[in-house]
C-alpha cells in the first residue's frame, strides 16, 4: 500500500476546486476532480471581469512550474493537467473510509447516470407538475407528468420509471390508492408521497404501505432534489466506478437565491428589466446573448438608467438567510463602474445598499473609484417595485425612503438584483451523509484554528461550502485545503508522481536551476509559526526569524478574546520550539541577502539593542515567507488620552481582559469605527475592527446590561456568517448610529470622560452622551518595510501591505513564486484568515521545495549562448528579474520560475541571442504588418 | 362540503348583503353552512388596541363554541378581520399552552373550553381550494362572458398568514372569476391596503388610498371584494362611480341567482350596470 | 401634551413601562433599513415614519413616540411585517403601542381611544356590535360636533339601505360583562 502515489478526490470544479487540484498536481500528487455540471470553472466561467482589475485574470492561477504539463489555455474554457483526472457530469454515489483510505464510488451522468432514472410526477395542480418538472429536468432527470392517478397508471404500464412522486389528495383516485396499484404493476418503483402539512398522518400511513418517504407542501426545490437523488443513487449504485483516495476536498460552492422564490417583491420574471446580477454580467459579456450591447430586453433600446438592489435573499430572515453573502456588494460596485465607464449611454448607475461591504484591502479604493466615475450610492433598502405605476417605454419606478423619511422616486430601465447565496442540495446531502458539523444555515463549519478541516478527519473543505466567500478568500482557502490533503498523503507514506527530471531533454536539464532546500520564515507571530510548522512537518528545514524576544505576535494580546486561542498559542509555540527542523532566531532580523532567487543566502543580524551583537548567521534558503505581521494603527494627530476615556481597541481589550472595568453602575460607552481608516492616507478597510467592536460591545453588555453602548459606524463590515454577531449585538441592546465622513460624531474631551454629540439620521435629532469610554477603531497598519520587501525583489502595495502577484488569483505570492507572504502583513484579516494564508503559503513552499529543480518550459525564454555577448541589456530589460549570468559557466541563464515568456528580452537583444518559442522575428513582423494593414 | 359558519357582527349590519349572498351561494353549490350557535364578537380591531388578553379571549370563546358542536367541521369566516382574529387566537393558543390554560380559566364558568382543534378558514380559501371552481364553471354556463372583473383581496385574508395565496401577488380569485366566463383585470392593486378601520376614524386616509386603488381599476366593469371593511371603504370613497360587490354576490349572479336574494339592493355603490348585464 | 406629562404618567404606571420595554426588546434587531416605512400605505399621513418611530422606541425617546400619531394610523395591513428583512412583528408591536396609549389615556389620541372604548363597551353589553348605538356613544364621548358631522352622509346612506338597526339600549351587567370581568381578574393575578 505504501508504494502508492498519493491521490486526492476534489469534489466541485469551481475556482476553489481548480485551485486545490492544481496545487496538489503541482506538488506531484494525483487528483480526481469531480464536478456535477458538464464543465469545470463554476460560476467564474460566466464572469468576464473581476475587480479590482476590471478584467479576467483566472489564467494567472496556472502553475509557474511544469508549464508544459498543463494546457496553457484560458481556464474559463477548460483545464488540463497530467496529474488531474477531470470527471465532469459526474455524480458522487458514496464515500466511505478514513484518512489514507477512502473508497469513493461515482458515476458519469451520461453513462447510466441520471438519464437512466426517469421520474413520474403525479399531481392535479398544473403549477406543481410544471415546477417539479422544471427542477428535475434542470438536474438531468427525464420527467413525465400525469394530472390524475388514472393517467399515471397508464404511463407506468408503458414507461420504465425509477421514481414516482404523487400528490395524496386528488380528484378521482387518491395518491394512496395509486401507490398500491402502482406497486402491483412495478414492485421496485420508489414512491414518494406529496402532501399538505395537514395530511402528514396519511403520508406516514402510506409509508407503511410501501411508500419510500413523503414531502410536505409547499416544498423547496432542494428537498425534492435530495429525495430524487437518493432514489437515483440507490438505483445506479451497481454501475458506479469505484476508486480509492487518501483525502477528500469539498469545494462545492454555494448556490444563488432565486429572486422569484417566496414573495418575489421585486417582480423578478414578471417585470421585464428586472434581472439578476449574473444575467447582467452576461449582458456585459463579449460572448453574452446581446454581444455586449447593453439594451433593454423588451424595448431593445440602449439602457440609460440602471439600479442595483443589494441583499436580495441575504441579510433577510424572511428568506431564511440571516447572514451576509459577502460578495454581492463588490459585484455591484464592479458592474456599476463597468456600466458607467464602458457605455456612454448609461447616464445613471445607482446602487441601493444597506451597508456597502468593501472589506479587504483593495475594495474600498475600488468603490471610491466607482463613485468618482459617477456611480451613485444610496443607503436605502428598496422594499419592492411599486405596483400600480405603469410607465411608458418599460421604465421601472423605484421608490425609496431616505434616512429623514423623505420619499423619493426615480425611473430606471434596468433593475439588477444582487441575490444572496446559500448551501445547495448537494452540500446539504453531503453534510448529512458524512455527518459533518455544519452551522445553523447548513454551511460546513471548519474546525477551530484549522480553516480547511471539517469535523471528519481526511475530509477538507474550502470555498463557499464553508460560508459565502469571494474569489480571494476562496483561492487562499483552497490552497490551504491542498496543504491539509498533502499532510494526509505524507502521513500515509504516499509517493509523488515520478519526478519529471528524467523526462527532460539534456538541453533542458542543463538549463535547469535548483533551489536551496530550506525555507526562511520572517516573523514569529501565529502566521509565521503556522507556516514554519507546516513546512517543517513536510520534511524541510526552516529558519524562523523574530525580531522581539518572544514568539506569538499579536495573538499574545488577542488570545483572551478568542475562545481556545490561549491553548492554541501555547501548543503552537511548544511545537515550534520542539521541532528539530525549525531553528528559531529571536531578536534577529534579516539584514541583507545575496544570491539568486531560490538560492538566497540571507544574513541574519541581531536587532540593535540585543545583548548578543555577534556577527550575523547566514541562512541558505530556496523560498522565503514574509510573515512580519502588523500593528494597530496609531494616531495621525495628537489625541486626548485615557484620562478622558479615550482608548484604542487594543488598549480597551487589555482593560477588558484584565477585568479592569468597573461596571457596577451602568457605564456610557461610545465605539467609533473607521477612526482614521477608509480615508485618504489609509484607504482600506481593516476587516477586523467591526467584529472586534461587536465583541467588545457585547462584553460590556454582559458586564452590565444597563450600560449604554453606542457604535458609530460607516458601514458595518460583518460579511458572511459574522452578520450573526451584528444581529446578536442589537438583540443585547447595542445602539448603532451610521455616520458619513465629514459628519462624524463630535468628541469633546473633558477632565473625566468625553461628551459625544451627534445627530441621529433617522430621528433627525441632536443626541449626546457623557461617555466614560470612547473606543477608537483605527484598523491595522502593515509591519512590512520596503527594505525587507525589496531584499527579495518584492514590493509594497499602495497601502503598505505585501504586493501580491495578483490579489485574487495569486494571493499569497509575489510575481516570483518563491517569495511568499501570509498573515496581516499580506492583508488585514481575522485569525482564521491569517491561518488560511499561512497554510496556503506553506503549501506553495512545500510544493516548490519538494520539486527542488526546475527546467525551462516551452514558454521560457532561451539563450543562444553562441550569439550572446553578455552585454546585459536583456537583464535590465526583463521586468521579472528572470535573467542572470551564471558565475560558474559565465553564460547567461534564464530562471524558469521567474520568466513569464513575455518576449521583451527577444526584442531588446541586439544580437538575436534571446529567443522565445513562438515569438521569433519573422512571424512577429508578419503579425504586426497584418495588424497595421487591417481595415479599420 | 359542510362548514361551521361565523358571520361576525358586520354581516348582521353594514355588510348584510355579504351574509345573504354567502348563504345563497353555498346553498346553490350544495354545501351546508351551520351557524356557530351563540357566537359573539371577535374583538375586531378594538380589542387588540385595548387589551391583549381580551383580544385572545373573545375569539377563543367562539372557537370553544365551534369545538363544542363536536362536528369536526372547519370554521368558515367571510370577514377578513374576524378571520384574522380567530386564526391568530388559534395560533397563539396552539403555541402557548400557558395562555391556553389562562383562557380556559376565564371560559370555564360558561362551560366552555378551547383546545384550538378546529381549523379557521377564510371564505376565499374555501371557495378557491375546496372544488368550488369546477362547480361554478358548470353552473355559470359562461354567463359573465365579456365581463372584466378586478379582484380586490385587501390585507388580512392574505397577511400575515400566507395560508392559501401569495401575499404580494394574490391570484386565488382568478380561477373563480374565470369560471364564470369573465376576464380578470391584470392589475397590481389587489393586495394593497384600503385604509381599513383607520379610514373610519381618519376619512382623509381612506379617500386617498381608495382613490389610488380605484384609479387603477380603469377597464374593469366591477370590483369584487371579500371583506366588509374593504367593501365599505371602496364604496364610500369612490373617486368616480365603480360597481363594487362582494365575491359571493358576483358568483351568485353568475350562477343565475336573483339579485334580491343576494342583497344586491343593499350595496352602497351603484351596481346596476352589473345587474343589467346579467339580465340581458 | 407636554413631554413631562407623558413621562410622569408613565412613571406612575410601572406596568406600562414594562410593556414598553418588551416592545423595545422585540424590535431590538431592527437595522433601520426603512422597508417598513416605504411599504406602509399610510406613511404619507403619518407625522413620523414608522422607521423613525421604531428608532425612537429603541433609543428610549418615549416622548417622541407618544407625541406622534404614527402608530394610531397603522391599519394592520401587515405589509411591513411581511417584508421586514429582520422578521420583526411590526404590526403586532404597533397594536401594543396602541394598548399603552389607550392605558395612558392621552388627550391627543382621544378620537381613537374613545372609538375603541365605545366599541368595547358595546360588545361587552350586547356580545355583538350594534353599530348605531356604538357610533352614538362614540360621538358623545369625543364631545366634538365636527366628528358626527363627518359621518352624517354615510349614516343617511346606510339608513336608506336598511343597514342600521336602532335597538333600545339595555342596562345591566351586559351580555359579556362577566367574561370581561373574569378576563380582567385573570390578568391581575
Amino acid at each position: 500500500m505504501t508504494d502508492q502515489i498519493g491521490k486526492t478526490l476534489v469534489i466541485g470544479g469551481g475556482i476553489s476546486g481548480i485551485r486545490a487540484s492544481l496545487d496538489l498536481a503541482q506538488a506531484g500528487f494525483q487528483v480526481i476532480l469531480m464536478e456535477q455540471a458538464d464543465r469545470v470553472g463554476g460560476l467564474l466561467s460566466q464572469l468576464d471581469t473581476q475587480f479590482p482589475t476590471s478584467t479576467c485574470g483566472m489564467c494567472r492561477m496556472l502553475p509557474m512550474m511544469d508549464r508544459d504539463h498543463v494546457d496553457p489555455q484560458c481556464l474559463r474554457r477548460g483545464l488540463a493537467h497530467d496529474n488531474i483526472e477531470i470527471c465532469v457530469s459526474t455524480d458522487l454515489i458514496s464515500l466511505t473510509g478514513e484518512p489514507g483510505h477512502f473508497t469513493v464510488s461515482f458515476i458519469a451522468q451520461t453513462d447510466g447516470g441520471r438519464q437512466e432514472c426517469p421520474v413520474l410526477v403525479v399531481d392535479d395542480e398544473k403549477i406543481v407538475r410544471d415546477s417539479m418538472k422544471e427542477w428535475l429536468r434542470e438536474e438531468g432527470y427525464p420527467v413525465q407528468t400525469a394530472e390524475s392517478a388514472a393517467t399515471a397508471l397508464e404511463l407506468l404500464k408503458t414507461g420504465n420509471f425509477k421514481a414516482m412522486l404523487t400528490d395524496i389528495k386528488m380528484p378521482g383516485m387518491d395518491g394512496v390508492t395509486l401507490l398500491t396499484r402502482a406497486k402491483e404493476i412495478q414492485p421496485d418503483l420508489a414512491v414518494v408521497m406529496m402532501t399538505a402539512y395537514a395530511a402528514v398522518d396519511t403520508a406516514v400511513e402510506a409509508m407503511k404501505q410501501g411508500a419510500l418517504d413523503y414531502l410536505v407542501k409547499p416544498f423547496d426545490p432542494d428537498a425534492v432534489l435530495l429525495m430524487v437523488d437518493r432514489i437515483y443513487k440507490d438505483a445506479v449504485a451497481q454501475n458506479a466506478r469505484i476508486d480509492t483516495v487518501d483525502a477528500v476536498i469539498l469545494a462545492t460552492g454555494a448556490t444563488f437565491f432565486h429572486p422569484d422564490q417566496g414573495i418575489n417583491a421585486y417582480g423578478y420574471g414578471r417585470i421585464p428589466g428586472v434581472v439578476t446580477n449574473l444575467e447582467f454580467e452576461r449582458m456585459l459579456s463579449h460572448a453574452g446573448p446581446g454581444g455586449m450591447d447593453l439594451t433593454h430586453p423588451v424595448t431593445g433600446r440602449p439602457v440609460t438608467r440602471i439600479a442595483w438592489f443589494q441583499c436580495v435573499g441575504s441579510r433577510d430572515i424572511q428568506t431564511g438567510t440571516p447572514f451576509c453573502s459577502a460578495t454581492c456588494c463588490m459585484i455591484s460596485v464592479k458592474q456599476s463602474l463597468l456600466a458607467k465607464t464602458m457605455y456612454p449611454h448609461v447616464t445613471e448607475a445607482c446602487v441601493f445598499y444597506m451597508d456597502l461591504r468593501t472589506w479587504g484591502k483593495a475594495s474600498d479604493a475600488y468603490a471610491r473609484q466607482a463613485e468618482a466615475a459617477g456611480v451613485r450610492f444610496v443607503r436605502a433598502r428598496v422594499h419592492s417595485l411599486a405596483p400600480g405605476l405603469k410607465e411608458p417605454d418599460g421604465a421601472i419606478p423605484v421608490v425609496w425612503m431616505d434616512p429623514s423619511g423623505e420619499r423619493n422616486q426615480s425611473l430606471f430601465d434596468l433593475v439588477v438584483l444582487a441575490p444572496g447565496q446559500h448551501p445547495d442540495a448537494f452540500l446539504t446531502g453531503f453534510v448529512k451523509d458524512q455527518e459533518l458539523t455544519a452551522d445553523d444555515w447548513g454551511f460546513v463549519r471548519p474546525e477551530p484554528f484549522l480553516p480547511a478541516h471539517t469535523s471528519r478527519p481526511g475530509i477538507f473543505a474550502c470555498g463557499s461550502a464553508t460560508g459565502p466567500k469571494d474569489i480571494h478568500d476562496s483561492v487562499t482557502g483552497a490552497t490551504a485545503a491542498a496543504l491539509s490533503a498533502m499532510q494526509v498523503m505524507a502521513g500515509a507514506g504516499r509517493h509523488l508522481v515520478q519526478n519529471s527530471e528524467q523526462t527532460e531533454s539534456p538541453v533542458q536539464q542543463a538549463a535547469g536551476i535548483s533551489l536551496f532546500p530550506g525555507a526562511l520564515v520572517i516573523g514569529g507571530g501565529i502566521a509565521g509559526m503556522t507556516a514554519a510548522l507546516a513546512i517543517a512537518d513536510q520534511g524541510f528545514e526552516v529558519d524562523l526569524v523574530e525580531k522581539t524576544d518572544h514568539l506569538g505576535g499579536n495573538l499574545v494580546w488577542l488570545k483572551k478574546g478568542i475562545q481556545g486561542a490561549d491553548d492554541f498559542l501555547e501548543q503552537q509555540m511548544a511545537a515550534v520550539q520542539a521541532h528539530d527542523r525549525i531553528r528559531i532566531h529571536t531578536r534577529n532580523c534579516a539584514a541583507e541577502t545575496t544570491g539568486r532567487p531560490g538560492r538566497w543566502i540571507t544574513r541574519l543580524t541581531p536587532v540593535e539593542d540585543a545583548v548578543d551583537q555577534s556577527a550575523g548567521v547566514p541562512v541558505r534558503h530556496g523560498v522565503v515567507v514574509l510573515a512580519v505581521g502588523g500593528v494597530e494603527a496609531g494616531p495621525d494627530a495628537p489625541e486626548p488620552d485615557q484620562k478622558s476615556g479615550f482608548y484604542t481597541q487594543q488598549q480597551f481589550q487589555q482593560l477588558l481582559d484584565g477585568n479592569d472595568i468597573d461596571s457596577g453602575s451602568p457605564l456610557q460607552v461610545a465605539l467609533f469605527q473607521c477612526h482614521g481608516s477608509r480615508e485618504p492616507g489609509r484607504e482600506y478597510c481593516s476587516r477586523v475592527c467591526c467584529p472586534r467592536s461587536l465583541d467588545q460591545a457585547m462584553q460590556l453588555k454582559s458586564l452590565n446590561p444597563d450600560t449604554r453602548v453606542v457604535i458609530f459606524y460607516r458601514d458595518m463590515m460583518t460579511p458572511g456568517l459574522t452578520e450573526a454577531d451584528y444581529t446578536e449585538a442589537r438583540k443585547k441592546g447595542v445602539v448603532f448610529v451610521p455616520y458619513e465622513p465629514g459628519n462624524a460624531p463630535n468628541l469633546a474631551a473633558e477632565d473625566t470622560g468625553c461628551k459625544v454629540t451627534w445627530t441621529d439620521p433617522i430621528l433627525g435629532r441632536a443626541m449626546e452622551m457623557d461617555a466614560d469610554y470612547v473606543i477608537l477603531a483605527k484598523g491595522i497598519r502593515s509591519g512590512l518595510s520596503k527594505d525587507l520587501a525589496h531584499m527579495f525583489e518584492a514590493d509594497l502595495d499602495g497601502s503598505g501591505f505585501f504586493d501580491q502577484a495578483d490579489i485574487k488569483w495569486r494571493p499569497v505570492e509575489a510575481m516570483d513564486p518563491r517569495v511568499l507572504a501570509c498573515g496581516i502583513c499580506l492583508e488585514p484579516g481575522s485569525l482564521a484568515l491569517t491561518l488560511a494564508s499561512a497554510r496556503a503559503a506553506a503549501a506553495k513552499a512545500v510544493s516548490l521545495l519538494g520539486r527542488q529543480t526546475f527546467f525551462p518550459s516551452q514558454d521560457t525564454a532561451r539563450v543562444r549562448s553562441a550569439f550572446c555577448s553578455l552585454c546585459r541589456i536583456c537583464i535590465d530589460a526583463c521586468p521579472f528579474n528572470a535573467r542572470f549570468i551564471d558565475p560558474e559557466t559565465r553564460t547567461l541563464k534564464v530562471d524558469p520560475l521567474a520568466c513569464q515568456g513575455c518576449g521583451i528580452c527577444a526584442a531588446a537583444c541586439p544580437s538575436g541571442a534571446a529567443v522565445v518559442a513562438g515569438r521569433s522575428l519573422a512571424p512577429m513582423m508578419k503579425t504586426i504588418h497584418a495588424a497595421l494593414n487591417a481595415p479599420l | 362540503m359542510d362548514y361551521l359558519y361565523y358571520p361576525g357582527c358586520s354581516l348582521e349590519g353594514t355588510a348584510n348583503e355579504y351574509d345573504l349572498s354567502c348563504r345563497e351561494l353555498f346553498k346553490a353549490l350544495g354545501d351546508c353552512l351551520t351557524d356557530i350557535p351563540d357566537w359573539t364578537c371577535c374583538g375586531a380591531t378594538a380589542a387588540q388596541c385595548v387589551d391583549a388578553f381580551l383580544s385572545v379571549v373573545l375569539p377563543a370563546r367562539n372557537l370553544a363554541l365551534a369545538e363544542k358542536t363536536d362536528t369536526g367541521l372547519d370554521v368558515l369566516v367571510p370577514c377578513s378581520a374576524c378571520y384574522l382574529n380567530l386564526k391568530k387566537a388559534r395560533q397563539d393558543l396552539l403555541e402557548n399552552s400557558a395562555l391556553q390554560a389562562r383562557v380556559n380559566q376565564v371560559l370555564a364558568p360558561d362551560e366552555l373550553a378551547v383546545n384550538a382543534s378546529v381549523r379557521v378558514r377564510h371564505l376565499l380559501d374555501v371557495l378557491s381550494r375546496d372544488g368550488a371552481v369546477d362547480r361554478v364553471a358548470e353552473l355559470a354556463e359562461n354567463r359573465m362572458k365579456g365581463f372584466v372583473v378586478a379582484p380586490y383581496y385587501g390585507c388580512q385574508c392574505l397577511r400575515p398568514f400566507a395560508e392559501f395565496d401569495d401575499p404580494e401577488q394574490p391570484r386565488s380569485m382568478d380561477a373563480l372569476i374565470r369560471a364564470t366566463g369573465a376576464d380578470v383585470l391584470a392589475w397590481d392593486m389587489g393586495g394593497v391596503c384600503c385604509g381599513a378601520s383607520t379610514a373610519t376614524t381618519k376619512p382623509q386616509v381612506g379617500k386617498e388610498l381608495v382613490g389610488r386603488i380605484l384609479d387603477q381599476a380603469g377597464d374593469a366593469h366591477a370590483v369584487v371584494t371579500v371583506c366588509p371593511m374593504c367593501q365599505m371603504n371602496l364604496e364610500r370613497f369612490q373617486p368616480r362611480p365603480v360597481p363594487v360587490l362582494y365575491l359571493p354576490q358576483f358568483l351568485g349572479l353568475a350562477l343565475g341567482l336573483s339579485g334580491k336574494s343576494l342583497g344586491c339592493d343593499m350595496n352602497l355603490s351603484d351596481i346596476k350596470p352589473v345587474l343589467s348585464r346579467v339580465a340581458s | 401634551m407636554h413631554l413631562t406629562d407623558i413621562r410622569e404618567k408613565l412613571a406612575a404606571r410601572p406596568d406600562l413601562t414594562r410593556h414598553l420595554a418588551q416592545v423595545k426588546e422585540q424590535m431590538a434587531t431592527c437595522i433601520q433599513c426603512g422597508t417598513c416605512s416605504s411599504s406602509c400605505p399610510n406613511a404619507g399621513f403619518m407625522d413620523m415614519t414608522p422607521r423613525r418611530m421604531w428608532r425612537a422606541v429603541l433609543t428610549d425617546r418615549v416622548d417622541m413616540v407618544f407625541s406622534s400619531q404614527t402608530f394610531m394610523l397603522c391599519a394592520s395591513c401587515y405589509v411591513c411585517t411581511l417584508r421586514c428583512p429582520r422578521g420583526l412583528p411590526l404590526t403586532d408591536a404597533m397594536a401594543e403601542l396602541k394598548q399603552v396609549a389607550f392605558a395612558l389615556d392621552l388627550d391627543r389620541f382621544r378620537r381613537s381611544t374613545r372609538f375603541y372604548r365605545a366599541f368595547m363597551d358595546n360588545i361587552r353589553q350586547y356580545g355583538r356590535v350594534r353599530e348605531t348605538e356604538m357610533m352614538a356613544r362614540y360621538f358623545l364621548a369625543v364631545k366634538d360636533p365636527r366628528v358626527p358631522m363627518s359621518y352624517t352622509g354615510m349614516g343617511i346612506k346606510l339608513m336608506a339601505k336598511h343597514k342600521l338597526h336602532p335597538h333600545f339600549p339595555t342596562l345591566g351587567p351586559g351580555r359579556l360583562g362577566p367574561l370581561f370581568e373574569r378576563a380582567t381578574q385573570q390578568q391581575e393575578q
